[in-house]
């Protein structure tokens, strides 16, 4: 296999809009002092609206064109969800220093990398639980910021603190991981819906694309699971295997991720 | 003093037929009228004209054709109506080849329109569809109403129509700036700039030559489309999908400015009223047959936000 995934968002996002919006506030349509939820609803609404999918969005853009708008949104997405780099896009554009959103806390020291060498290297820091409704998404690392933490070595290019890309798809063939890479995991417990899989693959940095890559899970189908679409989801005799292959791609615990998702779904549908 | 200033001209168009375009046109004439103004109904639908019928008028003799050919002055062609500050001029009715005049001469038209003594506001009353006619005068009025229904035909329809409207504008100005080969490239089949929305063509523009980028901007920027919804339902009568029918004009201004580059906005939100069908059928405006009205009382708050923004424009003038 020649091409490889595209590289994570977070390393390439670009500087401002290209769609015609000022700002990623006004990608979203949103105040600059929105709070993360309100993030998260302008960020599904938008891409609904660009898709077509709902009334105000038919036809507003050719298909050649909503990616283009996509890719605002979920850059948008990426700078606005993320403290640290919004804090500093926000002091790019010039505008004060929010006191909505906490310093965040010093990242505790990541174990995962250095415990095996049988998996693709990761850097990715445990998650520190910043609020009751976001206990996977502490702040993710920001390498284009300068107050990079200081657990990651300053020989490590900016890169690695992301999903290992190349490597992934080799290993997500094995039949089995090995035990030491749940190192690196989030914890997962409570419910797991859709919502919560979405926060997790916005923590590692993923589209739905590159999940898509990752997994060799059409984006249709990643889309509906996220969405607990459930006309839409893959059969169930599937569903299970496509959560796994979920749940290697994040990193989470898979049993739990594929068992919550399937209890969750059987009570959703009831 | 209001002799010697220009009229402000309101033009009322919506890309698709059937959404309400007369009708948003001649009760807002109406309640202009109602509030002083002295205002000029201009039927500029040249290959379809009604608005006559709606006002409850007959179809006036000299119509804008002479106008535009030069056979008759505004004079000639301006009836009286019913209503007091209210006059009319007649579209094209069956005259085909005054239904498609040269640029100039619309232009002309709509100076001496414009100018006309005695006029304080002139709404066009346009066509359907996306012609360089109806393109023109939506373009050339002071505010460009487009008139839309919670409807997928329709919404496709002003998207269409305001890329169009975009691109004509922009076509206006492309010799005076030098970007004739730009727009072309955008055109062609291969479209190699990549241009899909008005953003990506001011953005290869202004890639090319940031100087012209940045005026070509600042001149498209002053085109500031404004959406009227017509016919809108509340979430709990059968709205756009569980809402209330006013979110899709809020979501189509919001992607307007976000997603194309247009500066477009929600003028107001008219609700659906069985009114509408009761005064078309008497032939009569809807202050005349259900002046209370819902429909009636929202097309009143359109025309007092017109005016308050109209004399706005005057003051900073």
């Amino acid at each position: 296999m020649t091409s490889s995934p595209p590289a994570p968002a977070r390393t390439a996002l670009p500087d401002h809009p290209r769609g015609g919006a000022a700002t990623w506030y006004d990608v979203l349509d949103v105040g600059p002092s929105a709070h993360v939820d309100e993030l998260r609803t302008a960020y599904e609404r938008s891409l609904a609206l660009v898709e077509g999918r709902t009334l105000g969005g038919y036809f507003l853009l050719d298909p050649l064109a909503i990616d283009g708008a996509r890719a605002d949104i979920e850059a948008a997405w990426a700078v606005l969800s993320d403290v640290e780099r919004r804090a500093s896009y926000d002091r790019a554009i010039g505008l004060p220093a929010s006191s909505l959103f906490p310093t965040p806390a010093p990242l505790a020291p990541s174990t995962a990398s250095t415990t095996t060498a049988t998996t693709a290297p990761s850097t990715i820091p445990a998650r520190l639980p910043q609020s009751p409704s976001l206990k996977f998404l502490a702040p993710v690392l920001d390498d284009s910021t300068p107050t990079t933490p200081p657990t990651t070595p300053p020989t490590t290019p900016p890169t690695t603190s992301t999903l290992p890309t190349t490597a992934r798809p080799s290993t997500l063939a094995m039949a089995t991981s090995p035990p030491a890479f749940e190192a690196g995991f989030f914890a997962l417990d409570g419910e797991v819906n859709g919502q919560v899989l979405k926060k997790l693959r916005e923590a590692r940095g993923l589209s739905l694309d590159e999940l898509a890559e990752l997994t060799k899970i059409r984006r249709p189908y990643l889309q509906a699971i996220e969405d607990q679409d459930l006309e839409n989801l893959p059969a169930r005799v599937y569903l299970r295997g496509f959560l796994t292959q979920i749940a290697r791609a994040l990193r989470v615990d898979r049993v739990r991720l594929a068992e919550g998702y399937v209890a969750f779904v059987a009570r959703f549908g009831s | 003093m209001s002799e010697k200033r220009a009229a402000r001209i309101i033009a009322v168009g919506g890309g698709k037929g059937g959404v309400g375009k007369t009708l948003v046109s001649t009760n807002l004439a109406v309640a202009m009228a109602v509030r002083g103004q002295r205002t000029l109904l201009v039927d500029a639908d040249l290959g379809g004209a009604n608005a006559h019928t709606i006002l409850g008028v007959p179809p006036p003799l000299a119509t804008l054709s002479d106008l535009v050919e030069r056979k008759a002055n505004l004079d000639d062609v301006a009836v009286n109506t019913p209503f007091a500050n209210l006059r009319f001029v007649s579209g094209a009715l069956d005259n085909i080849s005054a239904a498609n005049p040269k640029h100039s001469a619309k232009m002309r038209l709509l100076r001496q329109l414009g100018r006309a003594d005695g006029v304080d506001v002139v709404v066009l009353d346009l066509g359907a569809g996306t012609s360089f006619n109806t393109l023109d005068f939506f373009l050339i009025a002071h505010t460009s109403i487009l008139v839309v229904l919670p409807e997928p035909t329709s919404v496709e329809n002003a998207y269409r129509f305001l890329k169009a409207a975009f691109f004509r504008r922009l076509a206006a100005v492309e010799k005076a700036y030098g970007i004739a080969d730009i727009l072309e490239a955008a055109r062609s089949q291969r479209n190699e700039l990549g241009v899909h929305t008005p953003a990506d063509l001011l953005a290869a523009i202004e890639k090319k030559n940031p100087d012209v980028g940045r005026q070509v901007r600042a001149q498209m920027s002053r085109f500031e489309p404004c959406l009227l919804l017509n016919q809108a339902l509340p979430a709990a009568a059968g709205g756009t999908q569980g809402e209330d029918d006013g979110t899709v004009a809020r979501d189509m201004a919001s992607a307007c400015r976000r997603f194309l580059g247009v500066p477009a906005r929600v003028l107001g939100v008219l609700p659906e009223d069985e009114a509408v069908r009761r005064a078309v059928r008497a032939r009569k405006p809807l202050a005349a047959i259900a002046p209370d009205a819902p429909i009636k009382r929202a097309l009143d708050g359109v025309a007092d936000r017109l005016l308050a923004e109209l004399g706005a424009a005057e003051a900073a003038a």
